[in-house]
């Protein structure tokens, strides 16, 4: 990954986190979004940093993995609270 | 005469064969340390569905600002890991420093802590439970077993960065080894970084 992409994507790391940091100042009661930014992070981080986009076959398979592991504990999240 | 260290280890044939299975073999293994966490972050949300007020009440006594400043460290030790692998010049300093902001991060972690214990709220470290609802100190017990299994895996990040950090240093690595290790630690560092950055929300951020 080149440093410009890196950096880009380290700011959009930071921006995310001052999103979940703001609301939690000044958005009590936003778990929702809070954790949609942090999936975010998780993303641009697994994406690029871990380099998913320019890998093909078997190591994109995992990255596949670990989003539907991630799709799977909202499932169960959301389903729990649902069903309450 | 070729050294040995110039051929690829047994019983490989070609760099990029050893390459693969490496990665094949990381990834594997961060696959089990993204299950072992994933359910660690699983239940922390079952708590948190199923007692909102004690977890409430956990949550609300946690440091998040010093949680946010170490989640500062890691984003920014994860871009130093990435520009070592785009930078060749400069890999050496970018493992020095991502080592010593993991070594921040731990100290800050080590800060925390020791509020806590002050506190009398971080568990097996008080005689007498300070919660008004049972289920707080579960969401605590839950928050150190995942934190102290975070900060031993950043711990093993770090010494993974100093050694190749030494053995650059010394020239003790063909390039191509230079490359495969450099590539092995930078994927195990990001996904230390990915735990961290789902389990601050979950555990500091959430319901606060």
């Amino acid at each position: 990954m080149s440093k410009a992409g890196a950096l880009k994507v380290y700011g959009a790391l930071l921006l995310l986190l001052a999103v979940q940091i703001l609301c939690v100042r000044y958005q009590p009661g936003v778990g929702g979004v809070i954790m949609l930014a942090a999936a975010g992070q998780f993303l641009l981080l697994l994406l690029f940093y871990l380099g998913l986009y320019r890998h093909r076959g078997w190591v994109r398979l995992f990255g596949w993995v670990y989003l539907l592991w991630l799709l799977v504990m909202v499932v169960f999240i959301l389903g729990e609270s649902a069903t309450r | 005469m070729i050294r040995s260290d110039e051929r690829p280890a047994d019983p490989f044939v070609a760099w990029a064969q050893q390459r693969e299975a490496a990665r094949l073999g990381m990834w594997l293994f961060l696959a089990s340390e993204a299950m072992m966490f994933g359910s660690l972050i699983m239940v922390a949300w079952f708590f948190r569905l199923r007692h909102p007020d004690g977890v409430a009440e956990a949550v609300a006594g946690l440091h998040y600002l010093l949680a946010t400043g170490n989640t500062v460290l890691l984003l920014t030790s994860s871009l130093l890991i990435t520009l070592a692998a785009s930078e060749p010049r400069r890999v050496g300093w970018c493992l020095l420093g991502a080592a010593v902001l993991g070594v921040l991060f731990l100290g800050c972690k080590g800060v925390e802590y020791g509020l806590e214990i002050h506190e009398g709220v971080l568990p097996g470290f008080t005689d007498h439970s300070t919660w008004q609802a049972p289920s707080a100190q579960l969401f605590m017990n839950l928050y150190f077993i995942a934190t102290a299994l975070h900060g031993l895996h950043v711990l093993i990040a770090v010494g993974l960065a100093l050694w190749l950090y030494s053995a650059l240093k010394c020239d003790r690595l063909a390039p191509h080894q230079r490359a495969m290790r450099l590539e092995m630690i930078s994927l195990y560092w990001h996904l230390v970084d990915g735990i961290w950055i789902l389990l601050f929300p979950t555990l500091y951020l959430v319901g606060r």
